[in-house]
């Protein structure tokens, strides 16, 4: 069935950026001793793939170890179709780690995960003591980290019930990631689920790293390569500019929201961070660089004048 | 080389078959004779189509000679970049190789900053050549032959035509004729700077963000063109999505001649056609269409960030 082939491919994108993101670590562009265990047959990408992982990389741990500081004992984290994404561990490793952290995938990417997890001594001592394999190994359970199963297009029917069962707790600040995942739903998937977050946490952040602009040429051409390996971005045409993935926060009454496309983040890094990752290869092909960056935005967002979020940014350290 | 061998050579590579490492040696043994007579500053007379970066995209460039007719009835200018990115870098230098050796007037074949052992290395060209060959002979023979290259060209004494730019370590056409060019495309100096530079609306002389040569203003170029009694600098090394751009009131076009770069640009290439006047007209060319690519490609998808 085409539901379930296409399914299948963006279940492989989590390996995709697996790859992208060791082949980055391997290199030297970004500081992940964690992802190489999650990654079967390396590769190299080429440079400006590594540095847009790079930004990409440093655009969600900057948000996440902001949030992890300024909510600290109280703040949660709920990643969206957390793939083989290693933050967690990353921010387990520097103490870093918030009240309490859920990720959430397909059971084909979290079975995967869990064993994963299980069976690596360096990933598996970063667990908290309570954690055990649930769910027939397809979840790891713990009083403060939660690897879950389930389907986000049934957010509030299927995955918020067992958010809910695993200590989520609505009331406290809670910070949402979502890295190229809502754009794979439909758009009446994901308004729903940001529906359900604006109803039910008032106290809510969100981080959202996703393809924009699929009208230009470029993008016209990244929607057809996609497609040829059977990617729908469904989500896309729905907010198809930087703009608009911010308004999409603000029309549902957000305190804030704000877009910043990988090219102008990467533009913003310190200058002494460039130099650092021009050392480690040259990026000739900068034209090609900055057309692929431009088609990828984050959009920050929060619920609430008050509280952790409204001093958190890219701007900020 | 008997010339039969060569045009059959040249027959297979058009059907982008590979020739088999030996004959690889010979053509790069006889490439690297012709290139050695050439000075750093090739002369060509018009009319004449010059060409910007190819990078392996074979097929594309199939595209171009069907558009710009075959060579030699054409006569071509390259302005570099032939290898890394695309797939078949193999056939497509190769091919303009052999032409080079069978026609050495109709073609001429400028080094571009990927025509290098270090870049090869990062970008493409040196895992396909292991690839389809299981050494790296064909490699290294190819890599002798970037070495003895010509580094810009001279259309009727009136368009200067280079990779990437202009150096601040250079004022003058003959300063050019005096590098050393048989070596690795250097860090630094003149020789990096030709290839590397990307013109770019400031004044004076910039920081160029890919970490080798220079930006380049307007008056930088019409000073150049002026103490050199030249009209215009032609030069490849950036994609445009519109296959040229001009900049600096016409003293500076960018020719872009690979369609729908890495599989993932979207943008139309172009060349750019000189008559014996010197009367100027470019030509834009799509990408290959899929049927035409042969046998149902297994071509790796293009990568983004997912």
């Amino acid at each position: 069935m085409e539901i379930c082939s296409s399914d299948a491919a963006v279940q492989g994108t989590s390996n995709d950026a697996a790859v992208s993101r060791e082949s980055a670590a391997r290199l030297g562009y970004i500081d992940d001793p964690f992802i190489q265990y999650f990654v079967r047959r390396p590769q190299r990408r080429a440079p400006l793939i590594n540095r847009g992982t790079h930004s990409r990389f440093d655009g969600v741990q900057r948000i996440l170890r902001q949030f992890a500081a300024r909510a600290a004992g109280c703040g949660q984290v709920v990643v969206l179709g957390a793939g083989l994404d290693t933050s967690y561990f990353l921010l387990r490793r520097e103490g870093l780690v918030p009240l309490r952290y859920f990720e959430v995938d397909f059971a084909e990417v979290t079975a995967k995960k869990a064993a994963t997890l299980w069976r690596t001594a360096a990933l598996r001592t970063l667990l908290p003591e309570d954690a055990a394999l649930a769910g027939g190994g397809t979840e790891v359970h713990s009083n403060t980290y939660n690897l879950v199963a389930g389907d986000l297009r049934r957010f509030e029917a299927e995955v918020v019930p067992t958010l809910a069962a695993r200590g989520l707790d609505t009331a406290a600040p809670t910070l949402f990631v979502s890295e190229c995942v809502l754009v794979y739903l439909g758009a009446e998937d994901s308004d729903a689920l940001i529906d359900w977050i604006t109803r039910a946490v008032p106290n809510a952040g969100i981080l959202t790293y996703e393809q924009i602009r699929p009208d230009d040429r470029f993008g016209q051409m990244m929607v057809a390569n996609l497609r040829a390996r059977g990617l729908e971005l469904h989500g896309l045409h729905a907010y198809p500019t930087l703009d608009a993935a911010a308004r999409r926060f603000l029309e549902r009454g957000w305190h804030a929201a704000r877009g910043l496309d990988l090219a102008e983040y990467h533009e913003r890094l310190r200058p002494e961070e460039r130099a650092r990752l021009s050392e480690i290869e040259i990026l000739d092909e900068w034209e090609e660089f900055t057309l692929l960056a431009q088609h990828y935005a984050f959009a920050f967002a929060h619920t609430a004048a008050a509280g952790p979020f409204d001093a958190m940014g890219f701007d900020q350290q | 080389m008997v010339q039969s061998d060569l045009d059959r050579q040249i027959e297979q590579l058009r059907r982008c078959e590979i020739i088999t490492e030996n004959e690889v040696k010979e053509l790069c043994c006889k490439a690297r004779e012709i290139f050695i007579e050439e000075s750093n500053v090739q002369r060509v007379d018009a009319p004449v189509t010059i060409c910007g970066d190819i990078h392996g995209q074979f097929y594309d460039m199939q595209e171009l000679f069907a558009v710009g007719g075959e060579c030699p009835d054409t006569n071509y200018l390259f302005m570099g970049d032939f290898v890394d990115r695309g797939f078949y870098s193999v056939e497509t230098f190769l091919l303009l190789l052999a032409l080079k050796v069978r026609y050495p007037d109709r073609i001429s074949l400028l080094r571009g900053n990927h025509e290098s052992r270090q870049i090869t290395q990062v970008y493409g060209f040196y895992d396909e050549c292991m690839r389809k060959y299981g050494s790296a002979s064909v490699w290294r023979n190819c890599c002798e032959v970037f070495d003895y290259m010509s580094l810009v060209a001279i259309i009727d004494d009136r368009i200067l035509c280079v990779h990437g730019g202009l150096s601040p370590a250079v004022n003058t056409v003959d300063q050019i004729r005096t590098i050393d060019r048989k070596q690795e495309v250097p860090h630094e100096g003149a020789m990096c700077d030709l290839l590397w530079s990307d013109p770019e609306d400031i004044s004076g002389w910039g920081l160029s963000p890919r970490g080798a040569g220079y930006l380049f203003g307007g008056d930088v170029v019409r000073a150049f063109l002026h103490t050199n009694k030249l009209d215009l600098l032609a030069r490849a090394h950036q994609l445009v999505m519109e296959g040229y751009k001009h900049m600096f009131d016409r003293t500076c076009v960018t020719v872009w001649s690979a369609p729908n770069y890495c599989y993932r640009c979207g943008n139309v290439a172009a060349i750019l056609e000189f008559d014996e006047n010197l009367a100027s007209s470019f030509k834009i060319f799509e990408a290959a269409p899929q049927e035409t690519r042969g046998a149902p490609a297994k071509r790796p998808a293009p990568d983004y960030f997912l």
